[in-house]
């Protein structure tokens, strides 16, 4: 199952109490499962870690339908629109 | 003093208050409910669609209460309009002097009255602070310019009572990384998630770079809190809290101490700027918190 909502920055405010989906109460939040894995692998490299809170930039619609391996091994998934400025205009912490 | 002053020198703590929504009608019960609330609070937050239920649009009260001398803070759901209409919105409030925005991710369709509506979120909650920033700074999503533009103050909203914890604290830092300069909370009753999530932002040095301001309800009664516990998605009461009002001989007195409780304990807290009420009382107890706690334009 993926997020109803298809948030690319999750988990969104209306997680329940026990961690399960606003949306389908009987899902866990799939954002709450990402980082609960990311955190139980102490093995993974610490920069896919913070991955997991670094902000994503808006899905590219005009690949919808694509293979989305496809998309991935030529790079077209991580093209971002050109005033995508995402968190540029500030230092990073 | 402006809500953008207040945001950037937090000179004095922020009240800000919902407006309540507009069914229609005529402009007439916009400046009627402006006359009460108005006076009483630093700023009013004009809502998009809450809880996913179709209202006079954000646009169209914020540009009328701007045209009232209303500082306007104009919420920006992601659910119901996509990239496009969304920017065409800012610009074009802006373009009537509404210049705050608050972005959320907002509540799904399946939480309002007409479910079978499509759910957008073309972008989210984060990703909106971050088009709204770069339209302040003069460029659309696309790149192209926008004309003569005007600076904007962007915020967003987060729900510390949502699990997980240390994830909520994250995500207060990427929204402010993204550009919000102010934070408005959800509405939550329990204290001590309030107080981790406050001592946890200001050690990410998000309370620097961000005024935030979390909310309390207004309510007259306990059958208000067992609505809220039972219907609204993100929100726990607690049995403690609903029985000090459901065994009150005087529910609404009660109510009214539960609210002034949790503002004291949040503006007690290290990095808490301003209080955000939200009222479905509809009675002048608004008035009888800014006077306790000398709180907005009226008392200061
Ligand atoms: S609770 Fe999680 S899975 Fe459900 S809509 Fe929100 S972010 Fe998506």
């Amino acid at each position: 199952m993926t997020c109803p909502k298809t948030l690319r920055n999750g988990p969104c405010g209306g997680v329940r109490e026990n961690g399960n989906c606003e949306v389908i109460p009987e899902m866990q939040c799939v954002w709450v499962k990402a980082n609960d894995r990311a955190e139980n692998m102490p093995l993974l490299p610490k920069s896919w870690r913070e991955e997991i809170s670094h902000l994503r930039p808006p899905v590219n619609n005009a690949l919808k339908g694509d293979s989305s391996w496809l998309n991935l091994v030529n790079g077209k998934d991580r093209e971002t629109p050109d005033g995508w400025i995402g968190i540029e205009h500030k230092e990073a912490h | 003093m402006s809500f953008d002053s207040l945001v950037k020198n937090r000179a004095r703590p922020i009240v800000t208050a919902e407006f309540p929504s507009i069914n229609g009608g005529t402009l007439d019960q916009v400046a009627r409910e402006w006359e009460r609330l108005g006076p009483l609070v630093d700023a009013v937050n004009v809502t998009d669609n809450p809880a996913a239920h179709a209202h006079s649009s954000n646009v169209s009260v914020a540009i009328a209460l701007q045209n009232l001398g209303a500082d306007v803070i104009m919420q920006v759901v992601c659910r119901d309009k996509n990239r496009l209409a969304i920017q065409a919105d800012i610009v074009g409030a802006a373009m009537h002097g509404v210049r705050t925005i608050c972005a959320l991710t907002g509540d799904d369709v399946t939480a309002g009255d007409e479910p079978e509506a499509r759910r957008v979120f073309d972008l989210d909650g984060p990703q909106l602070i971050s088009v709204a920033t770069g339209l302040s700074q003069g460029t659309f999503l696309s790149g192209r310019k926008v004309t003569d533009h005007k600076e904007l103050l962007v915020g967003g909203v987060e729900n510390p009572f949502a699990p997980p914890m240390q994830t909520r604290i994250k995500r207060a830092r990427m929204k402010v990384d993204a550009g919000a300069k102010f934070l408005q909370l959800q509405i939550g009753y329990q204290p001590e998630m309030l107080e981790e999530f406050m001592a946890g932002i200001v050690a990410n040095g998000v309370t620097q770079d961000a005024a935030i301001i979390p909310t309390v309800i207004l309510t007259k009664n306990s059958r208000a809190l067992n609505f809220m516990n039972d219907k609204v998605a993100g929100i726990v009461v607690p049995q403690n809290v609903i029985d000090r009002v459901a065994e009150s001989e005087d529910q609404p007195e009660a109510s009214y101490q539960l609210v002034r409780d949790s503002v004291e304990h949040a503006l007690s807290l290290p990095g808490v700027a301003g209080i955000h009420i939200t009222d479905f009382r509809h009675d002048d107890t608004v008035a009888r918190l800014v006077s306790d706690f000398n709180l907005g334009p009226q008392h200061n």
